[in-house]
């Protein structure tokens, strides 16, 4: 494994009111920094970054347990400083002065405009907004003003968001690729830079199909549940996912083994359009019989971009993910051991190892 | 201007083999950054999304892609042929005055064009290879073919994803997750590895797999999975860390809130006269259903409960382009383009350019970085390897 990748010092630091999804996003920026072999030093109010509390928990008995808070500050180094009090702020701003950059958690102050070297990275919910400044924000809400809660799900049901933290880990990616370009304004111009992220313009970004047909095709995307061409199926042990293109059609045919379905109207994509429940049905009952496993086998020889739902207990026995050991072990003191994902990059066929993240410092501290 | 020399990646060079939203996008973010992006495409090769919503009987139909110029913007394009040994040549060439090359087709088709890593490296020993694959550059599914909506499934994202005690569901053609937030993560992955190479003075391959992003983001789980104890299924709009999260129907339209404690609940009963006892999430939803989803919406944020109303891509088109952000932004022609994931304060990323007509660079470039005379460029043209005029 690669040990370094990256070098200098990054600090995370949020405001004690900070919602949880901007906490999220700059907690994932600094994680994979730290991941690929920058120091993060992670600043804690009294008690501890929230976020050490959020569930999942790995003990249901520990509230401090959270598997969440394991993933985000692989290989942080913490410390905890009270930001009300003029130590904590010395501490902070001697810390800053030796950084290279600082990542922050929460709606952006001005920016002192100092012109020093230091790259900022301030992650808020609404970015360049004011109208919308103090309205309260959740994850929810951002994929609401997005428009990504719009375009999954049952149009006959709610609006239905992805699962897990999408809204602040896509944010995070931001933040990630704004502190590298941040630093890259530092290293090669010998000047700071203020990198500003935020949620809705993010979410806005990843959805941006949907502003493109509305502002340019005159079409406005809209979720099709049971419609949508492209199905989650049901088969003998599980689900499969029915995404293809018009030129895969004769290998999926092949695939489901339903001859109706190569000829008539059903060969060409109009037909297949105009008439599509018929068609969802017949390879509804083509899958239903069969194996993902073996299903998965076929579609892999035929080239056809399907594949099969795999839950998070199914990633762990994946055979590509074994071959890459793409899952990394990690042994923290307090926990019995659990596997993560690796930050999902290799340099000339080396990937990084994630260290432990820290436990919360007994007692405020100076770092020397 | 002035603001340009501050830009990040100015003075870089990227060749662009990236198509689609994965590789074009990565290598979009590059160019917003300030680097020099050269596309390449050929007569015989277009990006596929040269072809999306366009009618083929057009002049120049395969420039008229609205989502190709929306993603494309601020790169020079040129046309060479990959699959004839002098365009092989040009492309080395090329890559002798660039710093990255960025790819995303199928594996095993960029070594059978004579461009793997180990060519590249031979021709740049600092290049820096961003090779975005569906699993990979090796192990046993290193061949499997995907869209994003494919990851979603293989990932563990789509078995996260769904109503209570309903199938697992995908992101869906018109959004492709996967697909979005790997050019960010790739773009920022890229500007890392620049930032080894200055030190170390080594190029390298930078293998950025889609489905193992996909799965990154679903981190926790995985680590409460490893731990064995019971599957933890779908919870719909549901946070296990708020007290009540739903989307609720009103007069109009969907409204989505976040409840997060007891004590924020204990307010809303009060202040809106929510039945007192029993189940808070059915009061509240006659609540919203008596209301319009803005009028829904503000009521609850005045008592500072984050709530919002659901907006369609219908909604996003009627955004003021202030509210729509650095998110999409106007081109230097008026036509709105894909915008930022992130804005820099001193060197205002902007779209400066539109997309590239196929092979609109050609010339420019071949005769700059090359130094290739008119008798060489129009023997190219001849022999059809910088041809720009696509068959039908």
């Amino acid at each position: 494994m690669t040990a370094t990748f990256l070098s200098g010092t990054v600090i995370e630091v949020s405001r004690p009111d900070t919602p949880p999804g901007i906490r999220l996003a700059a907690s994932l920026a600094t994680k994979i920094a730290a991941d690929l072999g920058a120091r993060v030093v992670k600043i804690e109010p009294p008690g501890g970054d929230p976020v050490r509390r959020m569930p999942p928990l790995l003990d249901k008995g520990d509230a401090g347990s959270s598997a969440l808070f394991q993933f985000l500050n692989t290989g942080k180094q913490a410390i905890v400083l009270d930001l009300e009090q003029s130590r904590g702020r010395d501490t902070l701003a001697s810390l800053l002065a030796k950084a290279d950059a600082v990542v922050e958690a929460g709606d952006p102050t001005p920016d002192d405009g100092a012109g020093g070297s230091l790259v900022r990275v301030r992650l808020s919910p609404f970015g360049n907004r004011p109208d919308l400044r103090a309205v309260p924000v959740s994850e929810l809400t951002i994929l609401a003003l997005g428009g990504l809660l719009d375009l999954v799900g049952d149009p006959a049901r709610a609006p239905l968001r992805l699962g897990g933290h999408q809204a602040a880990y896509s944010a995070g990616l931001a933040a990630y690729a704004g502190l590298m370009a941040g630093l890259m304004t530092r290293k090669r111009h010998g000047a700071g830079e203020t990198v500003n992220i935020s949620l809705l313009d993010v979410a806005l970004w990843v959805n941006w199909k949907s502003p493109a047909g509305a502002l340019l095709l005159g079409r406005a995307p809209t979720r099709q549940g049971p419609e949508a061409e492209w199905q989650v199926l049901p088969c003998s042990d599980g689900y499969i996912a029915l995404v293809y293109a018009d030129k895969d059609w004769p290998a999926l045919c092949a695939l489901a083994r339903e001859p109706k379905l190569a000829v008539g109207e059903f060969a060409n994509a109009a037909g297949r359009r105009s008439r599509r429940q018929e068609v969802l049905q017949l390879l509804a009952q083509a899958f239903a019989g069969r194996a993902r496993n073996e299903l998965y086998a076929e579609i892999k020889a035929s080239g056809i971009p399907m594949g099969p739902v795999l839950s998070p207990a199914e990633l762990l026995e994946d055979r590509q993910y074994l071959a890459r050991d793409f899952m990394a072990k990690v042994s923290h003191a307090d926990f019995s051991a659990f596997s993560m994902p690796r930050v999902p990059l290799r340099w000339n066929g080396a990937g990084f190892q994630p260290r432990p993240a820290p436990d919360l410092p007994v007692a405020e501290e100076v770092i020397p | 201007m002035t603001s340009q020399r501050n830009l990040p990646a100015a003075g870089l060079r990227v060749i662009d083999l990236g198509i689609i939203t994965a590789g074009a996008s990565t290598s979009a973010i590059l160019a917003d950054l300030g680097a020099d992006v050269v596309k390449i495409e050929s007569a015989s090769y277009l990006d596929p999304f040269r072809l999306w919503d366009i009618a083929k009987t057009d002049g120049r139909w395969w420039d008229a892609s609205p989502l190709y110029h929306f993603t494309n913007r601020n790169k020079r394009g040129v046309s060479i042929d990959l699959k004839s040994a002098a365009g092989r040549e040009l492309i080395l060439a090329l890559v002798r005055q660039a710093d990255v090359v960025v790819e995303n087709f199928r594996r095993g088709v960029l070594d059978k064009l004579g461009l793997g890593f180990a060519a590249l490296h031979a021709a740049n020993p600092r290049i820096v290879l961003a090779s975005i694959s569906s699993q990979g550059e090796d192990g046993p599914d290193c061949h499997a073919v995907s869209f994003g909506s494919t990851l979603d499934a293989t990932s563990g994202l789509a078995w996260l994803s769904g109503y209570e005690g309903g199938p697992p569901t995908i992101s869906g053609r018109d959004l492709n997750f996967p697909d979005q937030v790997v050019s960010i993560f790739a773009a920022g992955s890229i500007l890392a590895a620049l930032q080894h190479v200055a030190e170390s003075g080594e190029g390298g391959h930078l293998d950025l797999p889609q489905r193992e992003l996909t799965s990154f983001l679903i981190g926790e789980e995985v680590i409460m999975a490893s731990r064995g104890g019971a599957e933890r299924g779908r919870m719909g709009n549901k946070a296990e860390a708020a007290l009540l999260q739903d989307v609720f129907q009103a007069q109009d339209g969907w409204v989505a809130v976040t409840i997060a404690s007891r004590s924020e609940a204990e307010t809303l009963i009060q202040e809106l006269a929510l039945g007192g006892n029993g189940d808070i999430a059915k009061h509240l939803s006659a609540w919203v259903a008596a209301r319009s989803k803005a009028a829904a919406a503000d009521a609850l944020q005045r008592l500072g409960i984050p709530a919002a109303p659901v907006r369609g891509s219908a909604d996003l088109g009627e955004l003021s382009a202030a509210d729509l952000g650095w998110a999409i932004v106007n081109g230097p022609d008026g036509v709105p383009a894909k915008g930022f994931p992130f804005q820099l304060q001193h060197a205002p990323l902007a779209v400066r350019s539109r997309a590239p007509a196929l092979g609109e660079h050609t010339e420019a470039i071949l005769s700059d970085l090359l130094g290739l005379d008119r008798q060489e460029l129009d023997a190219l043209k001849a022999a059809g390897i910088t041809r720009d005029v696509p068959a039908r």
